[in-house]
């Protein structure tokens, strides 16, 4: 069962804060399937600060000014935002002081900030699309819209690591392999040539090998957790012809682990044909999901279109 | 001609040393698994650069500094080749990559036969890159 997670949202507008309703009265804007989500408003740097209860999983600074962050922000990240996926847009009309104040936050913040994002680059998430279209009807005194755009941003931020976990299991279940798929390569183009063949068996030596698989299993169980039903119902139908290539790439990794070099001979033919296949099947695992609604299952889909 | 030697960029060390193990019968293979330890490594002695574009296991995906490594290698040492990887489909990044001077984007895994062809174009046949402008 997945964890509940908490989810913040701060949005620092320090322009034209004056024109919005501000503050954790804003919850109250929000629909239903949205309200047990924790999730602030904050107008000054220093108000954000001083917020202590933050208890989440991931948290979400959004920032709409040139600024660079406050003593009192930078202390505040550190301090409560370490282990958190943090994201920080800068919305602003020019590339250069965007790109100056991008450097003072990826600089100021130890880093941890992940992605910035210009206002012209808005389109490429829900995110920073939701971001985008708040800042410029409130910048346009727009107050009617306030409460509709809001709760797309919130609910594109809730989406979130669902998106991440989508977009990056193909590199993580791949990499787990491709050491060993490169020595392979080479050890065949070598004709298993001695001084290659104890190079690479000394590399691997002291490793459980063969629990890479199920390591890969445990990949694909995390990206389970995180899917709504019908994506869902695409990774279990992907995975069972996965699953077929991962049991013929096992006799090679029990072969490497054992540094029996007739098996890898026999086998390592064998092992790249069903990773080449592997690396097929999560790719059209990878295709199928982005053709899905990326909502994670707890996320009623009601109210949720923008 | 002496033996080509190689910078590899890579965050992940395991993959590292697999290249070098796969590329030491052709050339000479240096390491790095960051910026700063590119820049260290990196020298008018460094015949080929290859450089993944995430170099943070923890921001997969999102992480570029490879981009870094890129422009820092082209504003000193412009006639080096640097040929970007990266295991993500990122189309935007192998466009960026190629208008900032970059030689060649692979896919990965990489194809250690491919590479081996390219690093003989760029280096070891004295293929001169820089000086075909069409060829990107």
């Amino acid at each position: 069962m997945r964890k509940k997670e908490k989810e913040y949202v701060v949005v620092i507008f320090t322009e034209f804060h004056e024109s919005v309703d501000t503050g954790q009265s804003l919850s109250d804007l929000l629909p239903d399937n949205l309200k047990n989500r924790e999730c602030f408003v904050i107008t000054h740097q220093a108000t954000f600060a001083a917020l202590e209860s933050t208890e989440g999983e991931s948290a979400a600074v959004i920032v709409h000014e040139e600024k660079p962050p406050s003593k009192l922000v930078k202390d505040f990240i550190k301090r409560k935002l370490q282990t958190r996926t943090v994201l920080a847009g800068i919305h602003m009309g020019t590339p250069d002081p965007f790109k100056e104040a991008q450097r003072k936050w990826i600089e100021q913040t130890g880093g941890i900030v992940r992605e910035y994002i210009h206002e012209l680059d808005a389109q490429r998430s829900p995110v920073w699309h939701s971001f985008s279209k708040l800042c410029c009807d409130v910048r346009r005194g727009k107050k009617d819209q306030f409460p509709e755009n809001y709760a797309g941003l919130v609910a594109a931020l809730i989406s979130l690591p669902t998106g991440l976990a989508l977009a990056i299991f193909r590199h993580r279940i791949g990499h787990l392999f491709t050491p060993i798929d490169i020595d392979l390569q080479g050890l065949m183009a070598s004709n298993f040539r001695p001084d290659y063949w104890e190079k690479v068996v000394a590399a691997y030596r002291g490793t459980n090998l063969t629990s890479v698989i199920d390591e890969a299993r445990r990949i694909k169980e995390e990206l389970s957790e995180v899917a709504n039903e019908q994506q869902k119902k695409v990774i279990d139908e992907k995975w069972t012809e996965a699953e077929a290539e991962l049991k013929r790439m096992e006799p090679l990794l029990c072969a490497l682990e054992k540094e029996n070099l007739d098996e890898c001979k026999k086998e390592a033919d064998n092992f790249r044909k069903a990773f080449s296949e592997f690396l097929r099947i999560l790719d059209e695992l990878d295709d199928a999901l982005r053709g899905l609604d990326s909502r994670p299952k707890d996320v009623p889909t009601e109210n949720l279109d923008r | 001609m002496s033996r080509p030697r190689i910078l590899i960029v890579d965050d992940i060390a395991e993959y590292l040393y697999a290249l070098q193990r796969a590329l030491m019968d052709i050339c000479d293979v240096d390491i790095a698994q960051s910026l700063e330890e590119a820049k260290n490594a990196l020298s008018e002695n460094t015949s080929l650069l290859l450089v993944d574009i995430c170099l943070d296991e923890s921001k997969p995906g999102i992480d570029r500094s490879g981009i870094e490594v890129l422009k820092w290698a082209k504003a000193r040492y412009p006639n080096i080749p640097v040929v970007m990887m990266s295991a993500y489909r990122d189309f935007d990044a192998a466009v960026e990559c190629l208008n900032l001077g970059a030689a060649k984007f692979l896919k990965k895994p990489i194809d250690i036969a491919e590479l081996k062809t390219l690093v003989r174009e760029l280096v070891m046949e004295g293929y001169a890159y820089a000086d075909i402008p069409n060829n990107r």
